[in-house]
């Protein structure tokens, strides 16, 4: 019975019966613990839960943890300018290194391919099929940070291995996020935690609301998205409907699962880095940038963009380099560094613009109200081409929605589900934007009587808006 | 080493409005084109003065303010 209903290979998905499973055993487990063997069993968990996906792989994670431990203990005895350098240049080597290999190679070999063929040589290499080791993108990017922050004198380095390999593999956000800074995290798992001093009530708000983020809203918009998407014979609103769903897609998708991340790390004692700040009521790019996967802005901000700008002193050269790297970062396509360039340029473009606005003193474009809905059509038009194969099938799709197209293909989606699932994280959102101050956490404060009527509204939303498929995290795929 | 006057001075003709010595000027004060000018103009000072700036640890994890320059110069010149 029970194997009918834990599957192990489902482990990584955080609203799957054995993840939760296992999540309660590890609850149990690690608050029943005596402190002084608390962070080993935490550690057991984190691997037993790669594990579970690819034994083979989890040897990355490894080789991550061991080069960055030793060269951040060993740049911070050393006082010899050069060999410091040269450990550094090996932690990148190693984490840049395995990420371009395990994410770029078959690309690589496939854009030499198409490059050689195009100009009459038949070179065909072959193409590898390496699997992305999940969570790559994430894992790198954190233990590398924690070294460069050692050689920058910012954090001492961590002595004990146990903690250091937590650090690194700390499951609850070692997937997709949030890429946490040593700083943060490494004190939290040093310091002894108290099962009286956690968060309970927050940490299963989070998980729970995370959850229903992820399968409710995100899962069902996803059909609208794959209507609008990958059904030529669309019609203009299945189109506008589907490029608006993909913003709402994509961000309650990875807030779902930062939440969920967030809250159950809250049970085990450890705050989590909150990754998404209301994005939808930016007022201009920049700002949309530091609300929109703050930690990953906030590591490119730190480790790409400031050293070019303190390097060569031009804001529009270090925007674009980072946001070509942004777009390369989200997976080994073209199209995404495209949409890198398109960010850059939106970003360049408001500051020239900015300008303007304040030397012609246009009080319409200075109304937070105005800035807040262009910058809402430049989020959704931008995510939509994120979204579509190429440059070319965006257009195609601005095409078809201004030709009003009426080739419809078979029933038409209901509409009201749309409506209903995107107003709910709007106004969900405004409420604890404008009128609870920025309180994401509004709800458990509410009266008993409050909070009933909101989670029963959830669970008859998910009584009802549940896309039976079960979908993979957007950010699986980085 | 610094005049944290005429360094508060010249953010403000930056930023074009009044700042405190803990104001943090990378949470949307500064721009990137006003930090550059900002960057320059340490340099400058550090050259005429002669003092040591690191920039890569002053400027990161998205904090600056007069006092983390001045604690920053303090620090590295010690």
């Amino acid at each position: 019975m029970i194997s009918n209903i834990l599957n192990l290979s489902e482990l990584i998905y955080f609203f799957s019966h054995t993840f939760i499973f296992f999540f309660i055993i590890t609850f149990v487990t690690y608050w029943l613990t005596p402190k002084k063997h608390q962070n080993k069993v935490l550690l057991v968990f984190c691997y037993l839960f790669y594990f579970s996906w690819n034994i083979k792989l989890f040897s990355l994670v490894l080789l991550s943890t061991l080069v960055d431990y030793i060269c951040a203990n060993q740049i911070f005895e050393s006082e010899d300018k050069i060999k410091r350098k040269r450990l550094l240049i090996l932690s990148v080597l190693v984490n840049i290194g395995s990420l371009i290999t395990f994410k770029y190679f078959d690309f690589f070999i496939d854009s030499f391919n198409l490059l050689t063929s195009s100009i009459g040589l038949n070179t065909s290499l072959p193409i590898l099929n390496i699997i992305l080791p999940l969570g790559i993108s994430f894992y790198t990017f954190q233990s590398l940070a924690y070294t460069v922050d050692v050689y920058r004198k910012k954090v001492e380095p961590e002595k004990s291995f146990i903690n250091f390999s937590i650090f690194v593999a700390y499951f609850p956000q070692l997937i997709a996020g949030p890429i946490e800074r040593s700083e943060n995290l490494l004190p939290q798992i040093r310091n002894h935690k108290y099962f009286k001093d956690i968060e309970i009530e927050k940490g299963l708000f989070l998980f729970w609301f995370g959850f229903f983020k992820k399968r409710v809203i995100a899962d069902y918009l996803a059909i609208y998205v794959e209507r609008a998407y990958e059904n030529p014979n669309a019609n203009s609103l299945e189109i506008t409907l589907g490029i608006i769903a993909f913003s709402f897609q994509a961000y309650c998708d990875v807030s779902g699962y930062t939440y969920m991340a967030r809250g159950m790390s809250l049970l085990l004692g450890i705050k989590l880095s909150n990754n998404f700040h209301f994005p939808f009521f930016s007022k201009s790019p920049s700002e949309f940038w530091n609300r929109w996967h703050i930690t990953l802005s906030h590591w490119l901000r730190d480790y790409v963009y400031f050293p070019l700008l303190i390097k060569y002193r031009k804001p529009t050269v270090a925007t674009f380099i980072t946001f070509i790297f942004v777009g390369a970062w989200h997976g080994p396509k073209f199209h995404f560094v495209e949409w890198g360039i398109l960010w850059a340029s939106i970003i360049s473009i408001y500051h020239y613009s900015k300008n303007k606005v304040n030397k012609f003193n246009l009080t319409l474009f200075k109304k937070d109200s105005t800035a807040i809905f262009l910058m809402f059509i430049t989020i959704i038009l931008s995510q939509g081409f994120y979204r579509s194969e190429s440059t070319g099938h965006f257009i195609s799709l601005i095409k078809n929605i201004l030709m009003g197209v009426q080739t419809s293909n078979g029933s038409e989606l209901p509409i009201i589900p749309f409506v209903t699932l995107v107003f709910f994280m709007v106004i969900y959102d405004y409420i604890a934007y404008f009128i609870m101050k920025k309180n994401e956490f509004f709800i458990i404060e509410m009266s008993f009587a409050k909070k009933t009527v909101f989670y029963l509204t959830l669970y008859f939303m998910y009584r009802n808006f549940q896309n039976m498929g079960k979908l993979d995290f957007i950010y699986f795929n980085y | 080493m610094i005049d944290l006057l005429e360094l508060r001075k010249k953010i403000e003709e930056y930023v074009k409005f009044p700042i405190q010595e803990d104001t943090n000027l990378l949470d949307g004060a500064l721009d990137s084109f006003a930090l550059v000018n900002l960057l320059n103009y340490l340099e400058l000072k550090s050259k005429q003065n002669n003092f040591k700036i690191d920039f890569d640890c002053l400027i990161t994890s998205g904090k600056l303010s007069i006092n983390l320059i001045s604690k920053h110069i303090k620090e590295e010149n010690k």
